[in-house]
């Protein structure tokens, strides 16, 4: 299978590399490769150092950061040969870069987008948006962003926040948004795919901050229903994902990302007679977003 | 640190004040001590400089020509005395320029006498801003540009040309083809080119013509092959797979996404490969009578290769290599091994490296970026442009490439280091942000940084003011105004489009301008771009901004002295001066009383690196 790419964009100071600190100190279990343009802000802890040459650090957790000195599209062919090594690409889009563009030229290499995050800064991005210089490309961010992560919110009054978070539904509606501080964002939001043991007995469950529902049939699932499902989804629905079973191909399993408002659905694995499961998904939201009744009644509908 | 030091020129100017009696022997003596130099170094050194040309008779005797040339026009490229009749050139420096009697007084026994027959010998050209590393490649692929920067008009003219090229590099069956400059624009049918106008010829050899644009390319079946598209492959997003009719077979264009991944899968030269290419790369600057070289973009991988050359002895030619900003932290570790920081951390020990030849090779400055070209519509404007943005965006105006915080924070390291800032900005708001950033670290024009804006081409008439205030030079890519003058006008309008590279206006301020190729985006043709300066004329015959048209003198000044003084070489270059380099050209009419339209057709008949030829045209 090829490896998941998520794009981490947003203007520059916004907390991108915090971002990426954090994904790389709490991967999760997930053996990430980091692309960052430098190792300038990357700040890892000594201890998770395995071994680092001028390009590429190498962590004790079975991650890897690798700067893109040598140009995006070299590391990407490089990282073809080496898609046994790792569960996920996470590329960190320059301060100016349309991260959406970015996204593209990954899957040029053949590492499928299954997400633009973009992380604005509370404090500035409003400013930086009519900014003389950056206001055009600020604004082409937002409009490329699957999922916007709002940082810094602990620096402006909560009024504030609520203005900016109404300015952006303005902006760029439809974007599910999430905000947090000193670049915090659950490694299980921003990019960890379905395992096999992320199959919860509660149809409702917590995750962090978020609430999550999960689910399970053993009927296959039509495709143009489960596209109505996903477009029904509210904006409050930051990430599901889940292994299915398409009616349309009974050959494979296929695997489902959603990131933000991108859904990536993917051929995963011929099925094979000791596959215990069958369909299972789980839906992630921000508290109030998920009605657990509703959902099902949209995917029953599907059957 | 000031200038002098850093460029290496403290000990030339005591020889040059020596040499002219401006200064005696024990006042030179003195000076060089101070710049270090013991005092037999000193007094051998000082022998070495005691060359009293022309006037002296008895400089003559004991110091005679080793050539002269005579009998033709001599351009020196001097304000106050533009031609003269004769130069003497003695280890390869002017010995002695002016009146005929006063040169052949330098005559000694064996002095060759070069009888010009009427031809021009001139300063030869400095190539002011381009891309030598490109030169490098481009000797190895075949031109497919349109005319006349190549020979291509319509679809039938692609096969002689490519199966000339295999003749000229013995190329085998399965060997690549590789072409550069291809554009549908350039064709009288209006459209692409396919695999059924290559694959009849070419059955066996793949072939990939690189856009223009240089984001893509026309591949041959036996190319598709060789990089796996089929009519199976899927066309990426933000990418193009042109389509055979009715088919899904890839029929021959590729753009994008869809070429990128073809094009860092190819294989690279390796570097013993691009060194072999080195003599044919530098002949492309030799048969146009350009000697001093332009390498303005230098990544550190780059500058490993242009050193290793230097150091084999491969370069005849002088190269001006200029680091990337971003490169810094790479480049840096060449020169201090345990540095560790960014593109605003420069090291002293690589600010040292900075400023003199070494082996043909000289590092002058560091290079900025802003903004991408205007053609390909990624200059960065403050107003939109008239037609949609690269993707088909409404109101666009480009953007910047680098954050400016970023280059802000890096140009001031630069400058407070005592490095010289290029900048490349093509659009008003790239050179926008350049002024600010060049304005906050307090620099005035009578420090004399030179900080050199490379291209400027879409200013606004109220930016020249702060280029005289910061001692701002341009380096003009006035040739736009021919090659793309027809779709600046379509972008931005008349008003903005007649004030492209203002040559003009520049000088009319006082400023010192250069006019560049940005070699291999145009050809090395320093004849085009002179002509272009002065009938910024587009291919379909409108004239962009009458009033910026520069006469000859001004069209060959930009070409020479003002090259020369924007890399700090005025007191060796651009002008035939005593004590100059001998680095000339003969050319086969006199360019600075040619009308426009006969420029085109002066050709390059011999060209000198420091009194020796290094090109001479076939007869």
């Amino acid at each position: 299978m090829s490896l998941p790419l998520t794009v981490i964009g947003g203007y520059l100071g916004a907390g991108k590399t915090t971002v990426l600190n954090h994904l790389l100190g709490n991967n999760d279990g997930l053996r990430i490769a980091v692309l960052v343009n430098d190792f300038g802000d990357i700040n890892i802890d000594a201890e998770l150092i395995e071994s680092a040459d001028g390009e590429t650090i190498a962590l004790t957790n079975g991650c890897t950061c690798c700067t893109l000195a040598d140009g995006l599209s070299t590391v990407l062919a490089e990282l073809r040969g080496r898609s046994e090594d790792f569960d996920h690409i996470v590329i960190e889009a320059s301060g100016v870069a349309d991260p959406l563009k970015i996204g593209h030229i990954g899957a040029a290499f053949g590492f499928p987008l299954v997400g633009v995050t973009v992380v604005v800064d509370a404090e500035t991005v409003r400013a930086q948006s009519t900014d003389t210089y950056v206001g055009d490309t600020v604004m082409w961010q937002l409009r490329s962003a699957d999922l916007l992560i709002v940082n810094k919110r602990d620096l402006v009054a909560p009024a504030e926040l609520q203005s900016l978070l109404a300015w952006l539904v303005d902006t760029v509606p439809d974007t599910p948004t999430l905000t947090t501080q000193g670049g915090w964002v659950d490694t299980a939001i921003l990019l960890a795919p379905l395992r096999a043991s992320e199959t919860h007995a509660d149809p409702v469950g917590s995750h962090g901050s978020f609430e999550s529902w999960s689910f399970r049939t053993a009927t296959p699932l039509r495709r143009s229903d489960l596209d109505a499902f996903l477009t029904a989804l509210p904006p409050g629905v930051v990430r599901a994902k889940g292994i299915l079973r398409l009616a349309d191909d009974m050959a494979n399993n296929y695997l489902l990302q959603r990131v933000g408002r991108r859904t990536s659905l993917l051929p995963l694995n011929a099925v094979s007679a000791e596959d215990p499961f069958d369909t299972r998904l789980v839906v992630i939201g921000v508290p109030g977003s998920i009605d657990s009744e509703l959902f099902a009644q949209w995917l029953g509908g599907c059957m | 640190m000031n200038d002098d030091e850093i460029n290496g020129d403290g000990i030339n100017d005591v020889a040059a004040d020596f040499s002219q009696g401006r200064i005696s022997r024990r006042d030179a003596l003195k000076r060089l001590a101070a710049l270090g130099m013991g005092a037999a170094a000193g007094s051998a050194f000082i022998a070495a400089c005691d060359r009293k040309p022309g006037a002296s008779s008895e400089g003559a005797s004991q110091n005679p020509a080793d050539t002269i040339y005579r009998n033709g026009t001599v351009l020196t490229m001097v304000d106050d005395r533009r031609q003269a009749e004769a130069v003497a050139v003695a280890a390869g420096k002017i010995l002695a320029v002016g009146s005929e009697a006063d040169v052949m007084a330098t005559k000694g026994a064996n002095t060759v006498i070069v009888d010009l027959a009427g031809h021009t010998l001139m300063p030869s050209f400095i190539d002011a801003h381009g891309h030598f590393m490109n030169a490098l490649q481009v000797v190895k692929w075949a031109n497919v540009q349109g005319v006349p920067a190549g020979p291509i008009s319509s679809i039938a003219d692609f096969v002689p040309v490519l199966q000339e090229h295999v003749r000229k590099l013995a190329l085998k069956p399965g060997d690549w083809i590789i072409g550069y400059g291809y554009d549908r624009s350039n064709l009288v049918e209006g459209r692409e080119l396919n695999i059924d106008d290559l694959d009849p010829a070419f059955p066996d050899n793949p072939i990939m013509l690189i856009h223009s644009s240089n984001h893509g390319a026309v591949l041959n079946t036996a190319a598709f092959k060789a990089v796996g598209y089929n009519e199976n492959t899927p066309t990426p997003a933000g990418g193009i797979i042109a389509r055979k009719p009715g088919t899904n077979i890839p029929y021959g264009l590729i753009m994008e996404t869809a070429f990128l991944p073809i094009l860092t899968n190819a294989p690279k030269p390796s570097e013993r490969e691009l060194l072999d290419t080195l003599d044919e790369a530098q002949k492309i600057y030799t048969r146009a009578g350009v000697t001093t070289v332009q390498e303005g973009a230098t990544a550190a991988k780059d500058l490993r290769v242009l050193r290793k050359g230097a150091d084999e002895g491969l370069l005849y030619l002088d190269v001006v290599s200029l680091p990337l900003f971003l490169e810094i932290p790479e480049l840096a570790t060449d020169f201090a091994p345990d540095f560790v920081g960014g593109p605003a951390d420069i090291p002293d020990e690589a600010v040292k490296a900075f400023g003199a030849y070494r082996n043909r090779l000289k590092l002058q400055g560091i290079k900025f970026i802003v903004d991408g070209s205007p053609q390909g519509k990624t200059a960065f404007w403050t107003q939109p442009l008239l037609t949609p943005g690269p993707d088909g965006q409404p109101d666009w105006r480009g953007q910047p490439v680098i954050p400016p915080e970023t280059i802000h924070k890096t140009m001031a390291a630069v400058h407070a280091k005592g490095l010289q800032v290029f900048c490349h900005a093509n659009g008003d708001a790239a050179i926008d942000l350049a002024i600010d950033g060049m304005r906050a670290t307090g620099v005035k024009a009578a420090d004399d940084r030179r900080t050199v804006i490379v291209h400027s081409q879409c200013m606004r008439p109220d930016q020249l003011d702060p280029y005289v205030e910061l001692g701002f030079t341009p380096s003009f890519f006035a040739a736009h105004t021919f090659y793309w003058g027809d779709e600046h006008l379509a972008n931005l309008g008349p008003q903005r489009a007649d004030f492209i590279s203002p040559m003009a206006s520049a000088f009319a301020k006082g400023l010192r301008c250069s006019n560049h190729t940005d070699f291999s985006v145009t050809p090395m043709e320093p004849m085009r771009i002179m002509w272009a300066s002065m009938v910024r004329t587009s291919k379909k015959g409108v004239v962009l901004g009458a009033d910026e048209r520069i006469d000859n003198w001004q069209a060959l000044k930009a070409l020479t002295t003002e090259a020369a003084w924007q890399i700090f070489e005025e007191k060796t270059k651009g002008s035939l001066e005593v004590g100059k380099l001998a680095d000339m050209v003969i050319l086969d009419a006199n360019p600075l009383t040619a009308a426009p339209e006969a420029l085109l057709d002066i050709a390059v008949l011999e060209t000198f690196k420091e009194g020796k030829s290094v090109y001479r045209k076939e007869p």
